[in-house]
């Protein structure tokens, strides 16, 4: 497996991003979202994981013919925002199903499936840090299926107001396990100082 | 590459504790689905349920979800003869919420928080990969697990899947109109919708058979509706696409006159028409069928992984349950499920398991077993 493009954010703009990755403000994802130029206005009834996942991604489809590949995001507040608010929402008595579809980490991956039509296998792994070796090893069971070939994997993290994340396009080749878990961890820390 | 096989499994719900007692309630026709003070339909544990499948040794006010993976892992324990702490094994979590009440401030992550009980009680060093994919959570770990022995990359996969009835979901699923208001009906002309259930099952994936009850993980697909993030596809196609994938992957020659489908099978209109469709495409018709959330609830992300353990006890005992609820067809696949009022089938000889599970971000899985 090998990393063939990644993505990240930070605050210098969606197209003008150099140097580290920056958290951003949630806020702050309306305005990147603008400077993409698309029209997607689904993209405004989406909680903050899933419009970070969404802006993540954009840049990865490359081509039509990725339905089978699929999406696998490590993240570790799960769905905070929403749950977060669900909960305050039944305090005040008044929960709403908007927002509660929201509250299930895996949104983010069915989001990022909807935009570009992408039907194969996806999921989503909490942990508490990145370990690149298990991430690696779990990037490996997907390729199983020789239908796939390539799937979007990351760590995608949202959480009162803070959102951050990565995502790479990784693709079958004969590189091992090893290999690809140095190339990861090596994008990762030159991306997360 | 390595076979895969479930050598040891069990389960814990408001029914029973271990998948024999829980499936000798099923085969006498016994919900664990009961009305609350608010009138509200769910399969909770009582406090007698308390007493009764957690004993003095759990606090009745002790976190639900917590409770439950402490009590499978405590009998597993004592069960097997393989130390749970080597890094030869990987532990697979599945939850959507895990004690998502716990942490009312939310100090902690609630599924984290679950994987540090396990490290904590029983010495586990790496921490627990913790899978949380909605209503397939459970099934997904099962494949997660499943390939990870079958690659050789562990030496077995303890797989637990959990989720309770919290009132974050009972206010969440009410807000969605999806709940119903009796006892949910799966498949059933008048369903009007889902009950909410709790429980935990537990499973150990190895690369060998432990003896003739093991069960045999012959393949499993996911797949993504790419269509809503609620609403499950109306033709099904998601679903369809994952069964067409695990058929072209079985390896084996399905008989179809021994081999039993247990679909999702919430109880809404939706999803329940959508199953009926897949399976209709997939021209899977002929199989023997049972749906449980009749008697369970809607268990979220461990339903899968709860369902096909009992599921395991039909291809064991021969004996294939009614499916409560259902009295009526009433959706548009000409599936075949024993009817509430029908008798127990007897004598069954079915030797394949196909499985199924949807789930909200429009997840599918689907898995196929074989008894040894």
């Amino acid at each position: 497996m090998k990393v063939e493009n990644y993505t990240y954010l930070n605050d210098q703009g969606y197209y003008h991003r150099s140097g580290a990755a920056k958290s951003i403000a949630a806020a702050d994802l309306d305005i990147l979202y603008k400077e993409l130029g698309i029209d997607y206005p689904k993209f405004y009834k989406m909680d903050p994981l899933c419009k970070l996942g969404f802006l993540l991604c954009e840049p990865l489809k490359t081509s039509d013919e990725i339905s089978s590949n699929g999406i696998f995001i490590w993240n570790k507040h799960s769905s905070f925002d929403a749950d977060f608010k669900h909960t305050q929402n039944i305090k005040n008595n008044m929960p709403g199903p908007a927002n509660f579809s929201y509250t299930l980490p895996n949104i983010v991956a069915g989001e990022v499936a909807i935009r570009h039509k992408i039907t194969g296998e996806c999921g989503i792994f909490i942990v508490e840090d990145l370990d690149f070796a298990e991430m690696s090893k779990s990037i490996s069971l997907y390729f199983d299926n020789p239908l796939v070939s390539c799937l979007w994997v990351g760590w995608i993290d949202a959480k009162a107001g803070k959102c951050i994340g990565f995502m790479c396009k990784v693709v079958k080749d004969n590189s091992n396990i090893g290999i690809f878990s140095a190339e990861i961890e090596r994008i990762y820390k030159g991306l997360f100082i | 590459m390595n076979r895969t096989f479930i050598t040891y499994s069990n389960i814990v719900c408001p029914l029973g504790a271990g998948t024999k007692e829980v499936f000798t309630k099923i085969i006498s026709k016994t919900t664990g689905i009961k009305k609350d003070e608010s009138g509200f339909f769910s399969s909770s544990f009582s406090p007698e349920d308390q007493k009764n499948i957690f004993g003095s040794a759990f606090s009745p006010a002790s976190p639900a979800a917590s409770k439950m993976i402490v009590r499978l892992f405590d009998q597993m324990v004592k069960e097997v003869d393989f130390d749970i702490k080597s890094e030869e094994n990987l532990i697979v979590i599945c939850s959507t919420k895990g004690d998502i009440e716990s942490f009312p401030e939310f100090s902690e992550v609630p599924l984290l928080s679950l994987a540090k009980t396990i490290q904590s009680k029983y010495g586990v060093v790496t921490p627990p990969f913790i899978i949380s994919n909605a209503c397939i959570s459970g099934l997904h770990g099962l494949i997660h697990g499943s390939r990870a022995v079958k690659n050789g990359l562990y030496k077995r996969a303890i797989v637990i899947g959990v989720d309770s009835a919290s009132s974050f979901v009972k206010n969440g699923f009410t807000t969605l109109s999806a709940v119903s208001d009796k006892i949910c009906s799966p498949f059933d002309k008048n369903r009007t919708g889902l009950n909410l259930g709790e429980g935990a099952a537990i499973a150990i994936i190895e690369n060998s058979p432990a003896n003739s009850n093991s069960i045999e993980i012959l393949a499993g697909c996911l797949s993504n509706d790419a269509n809503h993030i609620t609403g499950p596809s109306r033709d099904g196609e998601g679903l369809y696409q994952a069964l067409k994938q695990l058929l072209l992957n079985a390896g084996v020659d399905l008989p179809y006159n021994e081999t039993l489908l247990s679909p999702h099978g919430t109880g809404t209109v939706y999803n329940d028409e959508m199953e009926s469709i897949a399976f209709t495409r997939a021209e899977l018709n002929s199989l023997s069928m049972v749906a449980f959330k009749g008697y369970l609830g809607h268990t979220l992300g461990v339903s899968g992984m709860l369902e096909a353990i009992l599921c395991f006890e039909i291809l064991h005992t021969g004996q294939l349950p009614v499916t409560l609820g259902y009295r009526e067809h009433g959706v548009s696949g000409n599936i075949q499920f024993l009817k509430e009022t029908e008798e127990v089938q007897k004598g069954k000889s079915l030797k394949y398991l196909i499985k199924t599970g949807s789930g909200f971000g429009g997840s599918n899985a689907a898995i196929l077993f074989s008894k040894t």
